[in-house]
């Protein structure tokens, strides 16, 4: 236990805990956003599109989070305005600008003269490398998301559940959604720091289906998402300290276990129920 | 005569620049109830979206001649995402215009209404409910709450036996008779026998427009219909009166 304790006089990890608490936080307002409205799909292309930015950014010399941001902002932007005009399969669009992305990633990596930069930390994280000026970026969106959540939460949902109406009730569907395209943009770059491309999206749908095998409140699966997804994430750190291995998948491991157990137990609880 | 409330003139709209309805003209008068018939794919819920402002015809025009009017809109079942975790309180509030405010809240107004006519639909035990908890016939009266809180002048009802329930179908028509007193009603269906026993006025729907200043539907309305068609009377015990009409 102690030893447990004296890892919090390392900075990194202390950086590392306030982040992945932080995303949590972030991830269970995004994700429950992005699981009512079923965009998981879309938001993996805004995560896979994104890595051609970070592409870019290595080659041009830029900061590749800048890159990234800018790719996934236009993405999840492009796949709303796709939707929104129905010219052409959604489906279709997303698969493209998903490979589209990830291919000018390749490229441009590759044409980047020098030591080719750790690919792997964008695919997978690296949680322990995060600094005080990632921490502040996450902070500040996930602020800003809290508020724009906690002021505008009737349009956010009514938006979602029904566009044409809201649209009939002089709602501004169109700025609503693209707001939260945006934000959903944003999220899922700052949350790659710490869990990478691959592994980003379990932050923002499995402590949503953990929450939502107790609720189908939309505040309420947002709270619980709050509650699991810490858990999850403070858990997946210690596991991955004590056996040595990668963060962000120890980080999913957990939060799968945790959604299994719970579901167990209710399973349990509704077989008990029956016999009685 | 009483002036009209809504009026469509001489309206060609589609999607993609292709024309589903042409050349439809139409007066809503208050306290009207208009049955839309047609079959599917022949333009109803483009005429709907068309008076409701959702798409905008190519040609012609859609006015209202006594002033800005409030619509209550019922979409067809199939349009609604029972999975989406929003509650029925939810779902009937989201029917107030909070429109463009930068800190949209409801006034104490608005809640006691919401509250009266959750309590006044039966829906009180529901109220923070998710709506995928629901009969169709319970998600129904949700959403015909939704789209009477702003007491609409006009109702507009998409195909509502889409929700399939036998049960709350009668009690439905009775709601509509009694609501009709204060509102015009515009009821869209294909099934013509449910229809024309409760409407006043029928209008066919199919590419063009055939308004019947009365609620019979006869043989000769049909051949506006080129597609086989079945009347049902209901007289006494319902009987079939014309069946594969071409």
């Amino acid at each position: 236990m102690n030893e447990f304790i004296n890892l919090f006089n390392y900075t990194f990890f202390r950086n590392a805990v306030v982040a992945s608490l932080l995303t949590s936080v972030l991830a269970a307002m995004i994700g429950t956003y992005i699981v009512a409205r079923k965009n998981v799909f879309i938001s993996g292309g805004i995560t896979h599109a994104s890595f051609g930015g970070i592409g870019i950014a290595y080659y041009l010399g830029l900061n590749p989070f800048m890159g990234a941001a800018i790719f996934a902002v236009l993405t999840g932007t492009s796949i709303e305005w796709i939707s929104e005009k129905g010219k052409m399969r959604e489906d279709s669009a997303i698969a493209i600008l998903w490979s589209l992305g990830m291919a000018l990633g390749i490229i441009f990596v590759f044409l980047t003269p020098g030591y080719a930069p750790n690919l792997m930390s964008f695919l997978f994280g690296s949680i322990l490398s995060v600094g005080i000026s990632d921490i502040f970026m996450i902070l500040t969106l996930t602020i800003f998301t809290a508020l724009f959540f906690i002021v505008y939460y009737r349009p956010i949902i009514y938006t979602a559940f029904d566009p044409e109406f809201s649209r009939i009730n002089a709602l501004k569907v169109t700025f609503f959604r693209y707001a939260m395209a945006i934000l959903v943009s944003l999220a899922i770059v700052v949350s790659i720091r710490i869990m990478g491309i691959i592994l980003v999206l379990s932050l923002f749908t499995i402590p949503q289906a953990t929450a939502m095998l107790f609720t189908h409140s939309f505040k309420k699966i947002i709270a619980l998402s709050v509650l699991f997804g810490l858990i999850g994430s403070l858990a997946g750190l210690l596991v991955a300290y004590a056996l040595n291995i990668p963060s962000g998948a120890a980080i999913i491991f957990v939060l799968t276990i945790q959604y299994l157990i719970l579901k167990a137990v209710g399973a349990l609880k509704i077989l008990a129920k029956q016999s009685a | 005569m009483n002036k009209a409330i809504a009026e469509l003139e001489d309206v060609t709209a589609g999607y993609n620049g292709e024309a589903v309805l042409r050349n439809i003209s139409l007066k809503v008068y208050p306290k009207d109830f208009i049955g839309v018939i047609g079959p599917n794919g022949g333009g109803k819920t483009t005429m709907v979206k068309v008076l409701l402002g959702i798409i905008q015809p190519f040609k012609g025009q859609v006015s209202f001649p006594s002033g800005k009017i409030n619509i209550g809109y019922l979409p067809q079942a199939s349009r609604v995402d029972r999975s989406f975790p929003i509650s029925v309180e939810e779902v009937i509030q989201s029917g107030f215009k909070t429109g463009s405010a930068w800190w949209p809240r409801l006034s104490k107004a608005q809640k006691a209404r919401s509250t009266k006519l959750i309590d006044e639909t039966g829906l009180s035990a529901y109220r923070k409910r998710p709506i995928g908890e629901l009969s169709g016939g319970q998600l129904q009266r949700v959403l015909l709450s939704r789209a009477l809180i702003n007491q609409p002048e006009l109702l507009i009802l998409d195909e509502p036996n889409t929700y399939v329930d036998k049960n709350f179908e009668g009690e439905l028509y009775k709601w509509l008779q009694e609501l009709n007193k204060n509102m015009a009603i515009i009821l869209v269906s294909h099934d013509v026998g449910t229809i024309s026993s409760m409407v006043k006025t029928i209008a066919c729907v199919n590419q063009n427009m055939h308004y019947h200043p009365s609620n019979e539907v006869t043989a000769g309305m049909l051949e506006s219909y080129n597609a086989p068609l079945k009347i049902v009377a209901h007289d006494k015990a319902p009987r079939s009166i014309l069946n594969k009409h071409i």
